[in-house]
């Protein structure tokens, strides 16, 4: 008897064995992750979304909220520091070969023949921007065709405006001057235009290509020069300060995480008439229309909100966009190749048919089910899948490669879809644009001064439209700053880097 | 004595009253014991709660004095009155990173931080969406604050949370003094808050919602529910716990304790569900309770069995057994019921009983036959002494006779007399036990004197086993079946007849046989005296033909008992065979009863 009851736990005990032995050397793989939206993966949140992809690749998320204004100090910091997160998504267009060329990254193991979903949108030109000495440094969150002109912004006006002027759309900068000054005089404490950031209120006056990392060929001086280093980036500042001095721009816009309301909390309410949002049906559907519904939730956005272009120049011209990839995920080098291969993985999965499909619908059989091969939604009306899980706000754009694919998404919100619509429309405008050079490394090429030419363009931007002496004469102390840093030497180390 | 002992017995329903007394005991002591848990749980929960609730408060009030630190901190730094204070736009931005970075900071510090207000005195009512539409009150709250304080509760809808389910936040806020030379020190130029997340007030309550069956909720004196479960307290409770500080409120199911957060200027509740507290403790009881029972059922279908297999049928054998012993007319028989010792011990007693009667009824039978016996033998010995003559005179006779016969030489004479003298000396005198060679010589003697008379007529013929001759028998047993032969079945024949005597042993028994080829018996009376012979002292009519044969019959019977048989055979015109079988065991012990005198009749 007592020989069958050792035996009995003994089968017991080689019974679980395995189980334990798993459980000890397959607990779940943390990774710290840093970012817009991070916080959106906080485990405060009871959120069934995160947790399947954590259990799915046995992973634990550690987010890191990184504001994008804080973002370039925060990284430096843990640059120097080797503390640099797991996951870094990140505009990097300042700091990128910095990071690099200080050891803070590490580069991806090849060309990422082992994910073949996530390989299929790493190709050229797109990933060229992130190559460095023969290697691949980060991933691109957001691809645009080469030959497309997508705007990045649009101005977002509160129909009541429009009705109570009696004034059409807006198409150019004189139209938008009328239409602001109309709303001005009728209530003095409504802000006319606002904007969704600093630099989305640049964008206003087609500042897109300055902003960016655009090179224009200048006659005068029989080179390329940075878009901000040429005249026409002073005109449109000056274009802008017409408005900021008729007291039509929200004077705070440019005061962004120091407590003070923002410009899209200005337009919620309904102290602001106008604002620049960007085009990007993410950003609409994670921010505007998510605090929208929060707000007025028997009131669809799209009787009270219209999206119109902005404005055009004087020939018409509307502002053009450029094969940038601003936006990408940076690993840090301290990832081991296991880690790397679970992040990658993960990538690979939301970039699959199945992960598409999660990204666009949710869970199948909670979100969504399948009539005949295609999906129906199950969600309440009016909900969302950024309103049900926090996690989508950045899970959706985790890897942002299929904005064309989301845009065409026949489920959209009536707003988003208006804007999508919209959208289509510019990008046929935008065509006839000329098209620059870009280049986000021309930038951080180290000047003979010994520092990398980085310049704070929307601070820069923000003195020339506030400066006393007048948007000119505060270019022209710009530029010798510029000369200062060493933009003369920039400009030769690239043209010569070209030839 | 007897009458203690009767005492002491228990009876079937005394039993079962028994079980039922331990039982119902068990029961009472379990219900106490689950009784006296119930008692001590709810106590020490009750002493855990208000712990857990003092070390809570204590916490929190910690906590948020840390916060109210951050705010002053915050408050007090020169970015922000510089924020405030410069008109111009482009210094107002370079000071507002300098306030973005000291908050960015800040929030590094401590956790828990949803996020910073910096509040100017011409801001709007409403400013940031994510304080949704209670910001007056809020905002006149911070007008009227003249220091870092708690500013209250307020709901918050961070960017990521769900529609429709607010969260709250407590606001922490301080005002923010000119410090210019030019405007006086008490010159409020603006304010800042900070939103503390519910989630870092929460977790200090965590040791509440890792208990089962306790349910807690932090209320605002407006009844909104702040943190845990929508759970109520009337206003009367309210005011109270306002000036008493706690309050407790309790009833069979549930327990309230009501504590104030002053950190927070609110009320926290905590409702202790006594059912789900105790719910282990009731189901343990509840198995228990069916354990016990079970056992009571167990124990009375045990009891019941007992009672019908034991208990009953000894109540009911000891009234058969009083009965009998009170009764002797009773009818000897006790139930055979109960289990199987009990009835293969009333079927024993039963068969005992039985045994005793037959044995008993055998004894007053053998008493009426010996009596009978005796008066038959009385009768006999009268008649005897009344045909006696007096044997002497006889004897002296018959020698007489021998001797004139010697004289007068007529040898038959001499020798008959002689066998006749013999012959009549062994029927009168002389041990009731014989060897079985006298039986056989007295048969000579007779059959000489028979020889005389019917001359060659009779023929003789002695088949005698050595073996048996000593064995010693009832006397005169052969001689009257050697003169029945001889006077009932040879002397009527005309013809030559044979007489034929065998005297055989096997292992048990001794078989001897008298046959003669006379005229034989007739079937009916051949099977009276055959059933006469069965019952030698049964009185039958016609008893008085055959009394030699029947006379051999009782004595044997009286001798050996009845384990002898005597039995007649007979063919009309053919012969007879009388054959006798006594059991060698009683021959070779006693020979019989030796004092049963002989019935020759």
């Amino acid at each position: 008897m007592s020989r069958r009851i050792i035996a009995f736990f003994l089968a017991l005990i080689m019974w679980y064995a395995p189980a334990l032995g798993e459980e000890a050397t397959d607990a779940a793989m943390t990774i710290t992750i840093a970012g817009e939206y991070a916080d959106s993966l906080a485990s405060d949140y009871s959120d069934s979304l995160r947790t399947y992809l954590e259990e799915r690749f046995n992973i634990e998320f550690h987010p890191l909220q990184i504001d994008t204004i804080d973002a370039s100090y925060f990284y430096r910091l843990r640059a120097a520091a080797n503390e640099f997160p797991d996951v870094m998504l990140y505009d990097a267009q300042w700091d990128f070969l910095y990071f690099v060329q200080s050891n803070a990254l590490r580069p991806l193991p090849d060309i990422l023949s082992a994910y073949p979903n996530l390989r299929q949108y790493i190709t050229y030109p797109y990933a060229h921007n992130l190559q460095y000495n023969g290697l691949i440094w980060g991933l691109p969150r957001s691809l645009y065709a080469q030959e497309m002109r997508m705007p990045g912004y649009c101005v977002l006006i509160r129909r009541e405006w429009l009705e109570r002027t009696g004034m059409k759309e807006p198409e150019n900068v004189e139209d938008w001057y009328e239409l602001l000054s109309a709303i001005h005089t009728l209530d003095d404490s409504v802000i006319p235009l606002t904007s969704q950031s600093p630099w989305a209120m640049f964008n206003f006056t087609y500042f897109y290509a300055p902003f960016s990392n655009t090179w224009i060929w200048e006659p005068s001086m029989n080179s390329y020069v940075p878009g901000f280093y040429t005249q026409s980036y002073c005109e449109r500042i000056s274009a802008l300060r017409g408005l900021w001095d008729a007291g039509l721009l929200d004077p705070d816009f440019m005061d962004v995480h120091c407590g003070r309301p923002t410009g899209v909390d200005r337009f919620l309410l309904g102290q602001a008439a106008c604002i620049v949002y960007p085009t990007s049906i993410h950003a609409i559907m994670a921010e505007l229309l998510h605090r929208w519904s929060q707000i007025y939730p028997n009131e669809p956005i799209e009787d009270q909100v219209t999206a119109v272009f902005l404005p055009c120049d004087a020939e018409g011209q509307y502002s053009e966009s450029h094969d940038v990839n601003m936006s990408a995920i940076y690993f840090s080098a301290n990832v081991s190749d296991e880690k790397l291969d679970r992040i990658l993985s993960l990538l690979d999965y939301l970039c699959s048919p199945e992960g598409l499909m999660l990204r666009r619908w949710g869970m199948e059989g909670i979100d969504y089910t399948l009539v005949d091969g295609e999906p129906v939604s199950l969600l309440e009306d009016g909900m969302t899948l950024y309103d049900k899980y926090p996690s989508y706000s950045l899970l959706r754009v985790l890897p942002n490669l299929d904005e064309a694919a989301i845009r065409s998404d026949v489920s959209l919100p009536p707003f988003a879809a208006m804007l999508s619509e919209k959208c289509d429309q510019w990008e046929e405008l935008c065509m006839r644009q000329q098209r620059h050079w870009t280049s986000m490394k021309a930038n951080m090429i180290l000047t003979s001064s010994g520092i990398y030419f980085n310049p704070n363009l929307t601070e820069i931007s923000f003195r020339m439209l506030t400066a006393p002496e007048g948007v000119e004469k505060c270019f022209e102390s710009v530029k010798e700053e510029f000369v200062e840093q060493g933009i003369d030497q920039l400009i030769h180390k690239v043209m010569v880097n070209l030839k | 004595m007897k009458s203690k002992m009767f005492r002491h017995t228990v009876t079937h329903r005394q039993f079962i009253h028994m079980v039922l007394a331990i039982t119902a005991t068990l029961i009472a002591v379990i219900l106490l014991t689950c009784l006296l848990y119930t008692t001590v749980i709810l106590r020490r929960n009750q002493n855990d709660v208000e712990g857990v609730l003092t070390k809570y408060r204590d916490s929190l009030t910690s906590q948020i004095e840390e916060y109210v630190q951050l705010v002053q901190t915050a408050a007090y730094d020169a970015s922000v009155r510089e924020y405030l204070q410069t008109e111009d736009a482009y210094a107002r931005h370079l000071a507002g990173q300098g306030v973005s970075t000291l908050f960015s900071n800040l929030k590094m510090v401590k956790n828990g931080i949803e996020e910073f207000f910096l509040f100017k005195p011409d801001d709007a009512e409403v400013t940031h969406v994510s304080l949704g539409a209670q910001q007056p009150a809020l905002m006149e709250r911070l007008r009227q604050c003249k220091n870092p304080e708690i500013i209250g509760v307020y709901p918050y809808s961070s960017l990521y949370g769900r529609r429709g389910e607010s969260n709250f936040v407590t606001i922490v806020g301080c005002p923010v003094y000119s410090l210019t030379i030019e405007e006086q020190q008490t010159n409020v130029i603006g304010a800042v808050a900070v939103a503390i997340s519910s989630q870092a007030i929460e977790r200090n309550l965590h040791e509440f919602y890792q208990r089962e069956g306790i349910r807690y909720s932090l209320i605002d004196q407006n009844q909104t529910v702040i943190l845990g479960d929508k759970l109520e307290a009337s206003q009367k409770d309210l005011a109270a716990v306002a000036e008493l500080g706690r309050l407790e409120r309790d009833n069979l199911v549930t327990s309230v304790l009501m504590t104030s957060i002053p950190a927070m200027d609110a009320v926290l509740i905590v409702q202790t569900d006594k059912m789900v507290l105790l719910k282990d403790l009731f189901v343990i009881t509840l198995l228990v309770l069916c354990l016990v029972m079970g056992i009571l059922i167990a124990m009375l279908c045990m009891a019941g069995r007992i009672s019908r297999e034991i208990t009953m049928p000894l109540a009911s054998l000891t009234d058969a057994v009083k009965q009998m012993d009170t009764d002797p007319t009773h009818i000897r028989h006790v139930p055979e019921e109960g289990n199987a010792d009990f009835r293969m011990l009333s079927a024993s007693l039963n068969r005992m009983l039985l045994t005793e009667t037959r044995l008993t009824n055998e004894l007053l039978e053998a008493n009426r036959n010996l009596y009978e016996s005796e008066l038959t033998q009385k009768h006999l010995e009268l008649q005897f002494l009344r045909s006696q003559i007096n044997p002497h005179f006889l004897y002296n006779t018959l020698e007489t006779i021998r001797s004139i016969a010697v004289v007068r030489k007529v040898p038959e004479v001499a020798l008959a007399a002689k066998n006749l003298a013999k012959l009549l000396r062994y029927s009168i005198k002389g041990r009731e036990i014989m060897p079985l060679s006298s039986e056989l010589e007295i048969i000579h003697c007779y059959l000489y004197i028979q020889e005389l008379r019917f001359g060659s007529r009779i023929r003789t013929e002695f088949a005698v086993d050595d073996d048996v001759l000593d064995l010693q028998i009832p006397r005169m047993c052969l001689q009257p079946l050697v003169e029945n032969a001889v006077v009932h079945g040879l002397e009527s024949s005309v013809e030559q007849g044979v007489l034929s005597v065998t005297c055989q042993r096997d292992i048990r028994s001794l078989w001897i046989t008298v046959r003669d080829t006379g005229v034989g018996i007739c079937p009916e009376e051949l099977e009276h005296l055959n059933s006469l012979l069965a019952n030698p002292f049964e009185k039958k009519p016609g008893q008085q033909t055959s009394i030699g044969m029947l006379n051999v019959a009782r004595r044997l019977q009286l001798s050996l008992g009845n384990d002898f048989t005597m039995e007649v055979s007979s063919k009309l015109n053919h012969g007879t065979m009388v054959t006798l079988r006594m059991p060698l065991e009683k021959l070779e012990q006693t020979g019989g009863n030796a004092d049963v005198q002989g019935a020759t009749g």
